[in-house]
């Protein structure tokens, strides 16, 4: 799994690539801490290039909308493909998260 | 030493020297006999509707020990074959010869056996619902929810059956770092990283399973808010436990056997 972090403009557009798994977790408090550091109005996680996510990704997505909301900016999920949008679904994250096509 | 009991069939090596070979004690597998032979054949009648041109009917199938750094495209690479039996060196004898009686039994056509530090690096879920793709075995919606449900059943194998970690560790993204720092010490830790764990992938009248053996502790599914047996609304808005239940979603069912050691993925094989 790989991502970027572009910040600009009170918004932070994160780029994840690849698989966002359980393998991810030793590397997520050093992401988090990175997307945090500046404090924006909101975060766009751009997901098109997300291959496979499974449970303990989502989880990762939700910890970071909970950071987020604390001081009250929104969580974007966009451009999930296919196979991310039905994991998703099955989640109920559809009712969690505003998810963009 | 005698390499008399696989010596019959086709044993590959991958990385390893004569030495290391021998060092492995395969006599220790007994009279075990893992059936390499075609795939198709050893399906015999319990299958009618499977494609069986795409199920091994050519040449024999091999068992392939893999020694030294076993990385994602090596794996995929050994695993694209459909081997009988696929193993790790370094696992203990004993322990290889009742895996090899697992890999023998009717309808298992691939067994695949391997450290739960190789496994955590290399996410074997990926590799192995690659290689059934490759034989035509099934649509790719299904390959699609294999994946999704066997990488599930193997994070739950790794990080709560062989490594013992406390997923409520991970409940906050506070706890985060320390999960992170105990995750990294288990893994380094030769008594928990070189655990095995299985994939066992058979066919029988018409369902494909896949079971995923560890060595940890197992679970009481009986117990309270277990995963086992909650409801997906129960992890409404939560970080972590959704696991064993988007694997309920994937697979057509599930089972749990050995005290929670073992799962059993199992999926309907559609002509």
């Amino acid at each position: 799994m790989q991502y970027t972090v572009d910040t600009r403009d009170n918004s932070a557009k994160i780029k994840i690539t690849g698989r966002l798994t359980f393998k991810f977790h030793r590397e997520y408090k050093e992401f988090l801490d990175e997307l945090l550091k500046n404090k924006v109005g909101s975060y766009e996680f751009d997901l098109s290039g997300v291959e496979f996510i499974d449970s303990a990704g989502l989880g990762m997505l939700l910890i970071a909308k909970q950071k987020a909301q604390v001081f009250n900016a929104a969580v974007v999920l966009q451009r999930p493909p296919e196979n991310v949008r039905r994991m998703l679904e099955v989640a109920k994250f559809d009712k969690i998260f505003t998810i963009q096509s | 030493m005698s390499l008399s009991p696989l010596s019959s069939l086709s044993l590959v090596a991958d990385g390893l020297s004569r030495e290391a070979l021998e060092a492995l004690s395969l006599e220790s597998f007994g009279d075990v006999r893992v059936d390499a032979g075609p795939i198709a054949e050893m399906m015999g009648d319990d299958a009618p509707a499977l494609p069986r041109s795409g199920l091994g009917s050519g040449s024999r199938r091999r068992i392939r020990v893999m020694g030294n750094w076993i990385s994602e495209a090596r794996l995929a690479a050994a695993l694209k074959e459909l081997p009988a039996f696929c193993f790790e060196a370094g696992l203990a004898p004993d322990q290889l010869a009742s895996f090899a009686r697992l890999a023998a039994r009717r309808g298992t056509f691939v067994g695949l056996c391997l450290s739960t530090a190789t496994a955590y690096r290399v996410e074997p879920a990926a590799a192995l619902a690659a290689s059934l793709a490759a034989c035509g075995l099934c649509n790719e919606a299904l390959i699609w929810r294999i994946e999704v449900a066997l990488s599930e059943a193997l994070a739950n194998a790794l990080l709560h059956g062989n490594l013992e970690t406390n997923k409520l560790l991970r409940s906050s993204s506070e706890a985060y770092a320390d999960y992170a720092n105990h995750l990294d010490r288990r893994l380094h830790d030769d008594s928990f990283a070189n655990r095995s764990v299985c994939i066992f992938a058979r066919i029988n009248a018409g369902w494909l399973t896949l079971e995923v053996v560890d060595e940890g502790n197992g679970f009481d599914k009986s117990r309270r808010g277990h995963p086992a047996t909650a409801d997906i609304n129960d992890t409404f808005g939560l970080p972590s436990g959704r696991g064993l239940l988007v694997t309920s979603a994937m697979a057509d069912r599930i089972r749990h056997r050995n005290g929670g050691r073992r799962l059993d993925l199992g999926f309907a094989l559609v002509a």
